[in-house]
């Protein structure tokens, strides 16, 4: 349990407070009789922390915001309790209004006006976005929406540690560490490495997919049919759509299908008469098992609808970052030749769940006409 | 050759005569009708083998069988006069009286030159160890040249007095050359009736109270094709006596039976070869094993045996007997021990019993036992040696048979749904050097098993070797010559099994992750054998189950990377199953072939061969490894 006593804003007793780096915080040292608060730092400095680390750095954040707390206004805080709020909806229902109440308290000292909190507004919108981040672990939501949510969530504190900086400001019975854009070692390599790689992320998972040209949305329950009729593929599940060439492929593909999750797809290949169905079930399955050593595939030949060929499937099945992969192959043999359907999905665990089987029947459907 | 076979078919329908042939001459003016259709044919351009005309007037009486034929046959080219230069009447010696009226050549300048009686030659229709009355009066017409015409009359009398069995002809309209015009009439007296029943598309019946007449013109050769039972699907006009089965069955009956004396005798005998022995199924082996063994093929069936069994006793005394004989002599050994049998009449080259039109003994050519113990239907061909009496011979299965028992109908003799059942069990060993090991064991089961008991009883052992290294050279592997061993060859109870060991010298790349693709050898040879080659008629499909199980160890330098697909290729032909597994280390990769018997139409052939063709190609098996650091 969080330990979330009253704050008391006399008796303070002087703490020295050393911002040293997010993995070296120490506890504060009580030797000195002085407190020494961190400078206050421009609020995008923090944004892009907040942002930067996927929201990870708000525990840190609050772990030395209440350390702060503890130092100045002699609370019976435990700041290390402070690292799990973010991630804990409901310990959020409490700890937050706390929290405030202690930069209220701030403000109040630095004769400020206190902070509503936009009169809740900022609690609940803390408290949803807490709750759809542990979800998404679960549960897909598109890109877009979980980029405008850590933008979000990182405005929301950089809001909060500004009205602090304000406060601070007005404060001159405390030591500040000096250097203004001060930035430890380790959150400048956050920044050189993670704020890149965010930024790509953010442009290939959320942004990209807004501008992908959608050619064709392809109603649930219907038969998509080749225009040169070699092949039919059943759309057993909404949101399936056809894209652009080289969307998925390298645009050798000749029809690309966008599922209703960000990294679901088929994309079909016709190989013509080179290859043979064992060619390409054989070869797609060998890939996925050395890339990928904990891969478990599945290969099965039937007949054709008609009877008159031989339907190759094969589905393999591995985890990458503990979510699951799914990749399918249906290899068809028609009178122009080898047709594959190649198949990926990869998702948070329920709406993987949700998606894999009906993926696995639109794979299995793929026919020659 | 099938021409001459099917004249013989045709012909022998219709040979009625006593022997000795008789020459009574007849001139060709007499003959107007037939020299102006002669004249007729010879405006025409016929281009092969032609019967511009025939004729057959039959008239059924009390005692007799009055058969008048007559016929045109036109020589195109010297290939028409080489392959049929000659004709065959066969006749019973003992009930038939032939006359010849006419055998006269026609040159294409109009030139007749006759058939003298000096160039008939008459010959035993037997074979080496089969006799019986029948004779063939062969007829190599004389001054045969391209564009010339043979006219044919005679006529066969049959004496029915004598005949141990009722009088049915069937006569095929269409035959494997053309037929320009073709008429066959019967006539009878309304107190000795004749039925009769037209299946040939080919011509049209009209009757009367007293007589019938069939007629056909520009009627089409046979397509011949690979595999027919002809009497099946040609047409043909059956005529017959009035009968119902139930009489055809009590002649047969009353025939039978007097085959079956001295029952305590052979009683006697049986309780000596039985022994101590107290298991049905092995009494019943022992006495199938004694008849078809050890009594002699030889058939004996002149006029008075024809349809009836020499006394069981004789048989057993002599060692010697047909099939009739055979089956006699086996009802009276399981009479012995107390199995009810009884006979039943098979007709060998009949699967459609619905082509039975008219009640007739002379539908069937063969007898074998049947009876039932332990709530199980048996049926025992005598004749056959290399089957186990559990299992229909194969010969048999499904054919129109005659069951003789008091109401009875035709029916069909059962069939297995798998006649080729066998299993193969295959270790292929990856050795370190890139060379590989296989050792193969195959067990042939029933039929399977007694098509190569039979085929291989005429064969020494250095021939059996022989012809097996053949055999695994052309199916299995031709690079390298295995150690086979076979056994179980005699003993009819048992499978058949084919053992092999074979080493092949390296040929696979150590040093790299293994690709390697294998021909599940067996299933693929069945696949081949599948294929109908039938085009022109449905075909009769045996049925064929085969199971083979390999084990590839890989182990020696790879680890397993991917297994073969998993197969279930499924219609309603048959199905092609497969499923793999990883046993400690090792590839076990199970196959599954059944295609059960069935009548393919002929419509449906080309679709069968598709399907085959498509479990041929999924026969091969892909295994990969990856190579072991």
């Amino acid at each position: 349990m969080i330990n979330m006593e009253g704050i008391s804003t006399e008796n303070v007793k002087p703490v020295a407070i050393e911002p040293t780096s997010i993995g070296s915080v120490s506890e504060p040292s009580v030797d000195t009789g002085e407190i020494v608060l961190a400078a206050p730092r421009p609020w995008w400095i923090e944004f892009l922390l907040h942002f930067s680390t996927f929201g990870a750095y708000t525990s840190i954040w609050l772990f030395l915001r209440t350390r702060e707390f503890k130092a100045i206004f002699n609370a019976p805080l435990k700041p290390w309790l402070w690292l799990f709020v973010p991630v804990m909806a409901i310990a959020e229902i409490i700890a937050l209004p706390k929290f405030t109440k202690h930069v209220n308290a701030l403000e109040e000292r630095a004769n400020l006006k206190p902070w509503n909190a936009w009169y809740g507004t900022w609690y609940l919108l803390v408290i949803l976005l807490t709750i759809a981040f542990n979800v998404s672990d679960k549960y897909e939501f598109p890109g877009y929406f979980l980029l405008f949510g850590l933008l979000l969530w990182a405005g929301l504190f950089s809001v909060l540690h500004d009205r602090m900086n304000k406060a601070k400001a007005q404060l001159k019975e405390y030591t500040y560490t000096s250097k203004k854009y001060y930035l430890s070692i380790i959150e400048r390599v956050i920044l050189l490495l993670l704020f890149p790689i965010t930024l790509y992320f953010s442009l290939t998972l959320a942004i990209k997919p807004l501008f992908e040209k959608t050619i064709n949305v392809l109603a649930t329950n219907s038969v998509y049919i080749d225009k040169k009729n070699n092949f039919e593929l059943p759309i057993n599940d909404k949101g399936w759509k056809t894209v652009a060439m080289g969307t998925h492929s390298d645009g050798s593909a000749i029809v690309e299908f966008q599922g209703p999750l960000d990294d679901m797809y088929f994309v079909v290949f016709h190989h013509g008469h080179d290859e043979t169905l064992n060619s390409v079930s054989y070869s797609r399955i060998n890939s996925a098992v050395e890339e990928n050593k904990d891969a478990k595939c599945i290969h099965t030949r039937t007949l054709s609808k008609d009877q008159k060929s031989v339907v190759a499937k094969a589905s393999c099945k591995w985890r990458v970052l503990n979510n699951p992969v799914l990749m399918t192959v249906t290899v068809i043999e028609t009178p122009t030749g080898i047709i594959e359907l190649n198949g990926h999905m990869s998702s948070v665990s329920a709406s993987y769940a949700k998606h894999e089987q009906k993926m696995l029947t639109m794979a299995a459907g793929f026919s020659p006409l | 050759m099938k021409i001459s076979i099917l004249l013989i078919i045709l012909l022998s329908n219709l040979c009625l005569a006593k022997s000795p042939v008789t020459w009574v001459p007849k001139n060709l003016d007499s003959w107007n009708e037939l020299y102006s259709i002669t004249q007729q044919a010879k405006t025409q351009s016929y281009n092969e083998y032609t019967e511009i005309y025939f004729d057959a007037d039959i008239t059924l009486s009390e005692k007799t069988v009055i058969t008048k034929i007559r016929r045109i046959i036109f020589y195109p080219n010297i290939n028409s006069i080489q392959n049929n230069g000659a004709d065959i009447i066969t006749f019973n010696e003992a009930l038939d009286t032939v006359k010849i009226s006419v055998i006269s050549t026609i040159s294409p300048s109009g030139e007749e030159k006759k058939f003298s009686q000096h160039d008939l030659k008459i010959n035993d229709a037997n074979t080496y160890n089969t006799f019986s009355s029948q004779k063939n009066a062969v007829l190599s017409y004389t001054g045969l040249e391209p564009q010339s015409f043979v006219l044919v009359d005679y006529e066969i009398v049959r004496n029915l007095s004598n005949q141990e069995s009722d009088w049915s002809r069937e006569l095929f309209p269409q035959n494997i050359f053309p037929r320009e015009a073709y008429r066959v009439t019967a006539h009878w007296q309304p107190e000795f009736p004749l039925v009769w029943n037209n299946t040939s598309k080919f011509v049209d019946c009209k009757d009367t109270k007293t007589s019938v007449s069939c007629e056909g013109k520009k009627i089409s050769k046979i397509v011949p094709d690979d595999e027919i039972y002809w009497t099946d699907q040609i047409g043909s006009i059956q005529l017959g006596q009035q009968h119902n089965w139930d009489t055809i069955i009590q002649t047969a009956l009353s025939k039978f039976e007097r085959s079956q004396d001295k029952q305590e005798k052979i009683s006697s005998f049986v309780k000596n070869l039985l022994g101590q022995e107290a298991d049905i199924e092995k009494k019943i082996s022992l006495i199938h094993n004694f008849v078809s063994q050890k009594i002699q093929y030889v058939s004996m069936s002149e006029n008075g045996n024809s349809i009836t069994p020499h006394s069981a006793l004789r048989t057993l005394d002599k060692r010697l007997g047909d099939c009739k004989d055979k089956s006699a002599l086996l009802f009276s050994m399981l009479k012995a021990i107390n199995v009810k049998a009884y006979p039943v009449l098979v007709a060998t080259e009949r699967l459609k019993q619905e082509r039975l039109k008219l009640p007739s003994l002379n539908f069937f050519d063969h007898m074998v036992i049947c009876f039932d113990i332990q709530s199980k239907h048996y049926c025992i061909d005598a004749t056959n040696s290399y089957s186990d009496w559990r299992y229909i011979s194969p010969g048999i299965q499904g054919k129109v048979a005659l069951p003789l028992l008091e109401n009875a109908s035709p029916i069909n003799l059962p069939k297995s749904n798998y006649r080729l059942q066998m299993n193969s069990s295959t270790i292929y060993t990856f050795l370190p050097d890139g060379g590989q090991s296989e050792e193969q064991v195959r067990y042939y089961e029933s039929e399977y098993a007694s098509f190569f008991r039979n085929f291989f009883s005429n064969k020494d052992e250095k021939q059996i070797e022989d012809w097996l290294i053949t055999d695994y050279h052309d199916h299995v592997a031709s690079k390298a010559d295995p150690i086979l061993k076979i056994t179980d060859l005699n003993s009819i109870d048992k499978k058949l099994t084919i053992r092999s060991e074979t080493i092949f010298k390296p040929y696979i790349d150590t040093n790299v992750d293994l690709t390697y693709t294998e021909n599940d050898s067996w299933i693929l040879y069945q696949l081949d054998n599948q294929l109908i080659r039938n085009k022109a008629y449905e075909y009769n499909l045996s049925g064929a189950k085969i199971t083979s199980l390999i084990l590839f160890d890989i182990t020696a330098k790879w680890n397993v990377k991917t297994l073969p697909a998993s197969i279930f290729l499924e219609n309603k032909y048959g199905s092609l199953s497969r499923n793999s597994k990883v046993n400690k280390g090792k590839i076990e990769v199970l196959t599954e072939l059944k295609i059960p018997r069935n009548i393919v139409s002929l419509d449906e052939i080309s679709k069968f061969n598709e399907y085959i063709n498509l479990l041929k190609k999924e026969s091969t098996i892909s295994i990969y490894g990856t190579l072991k650091k």
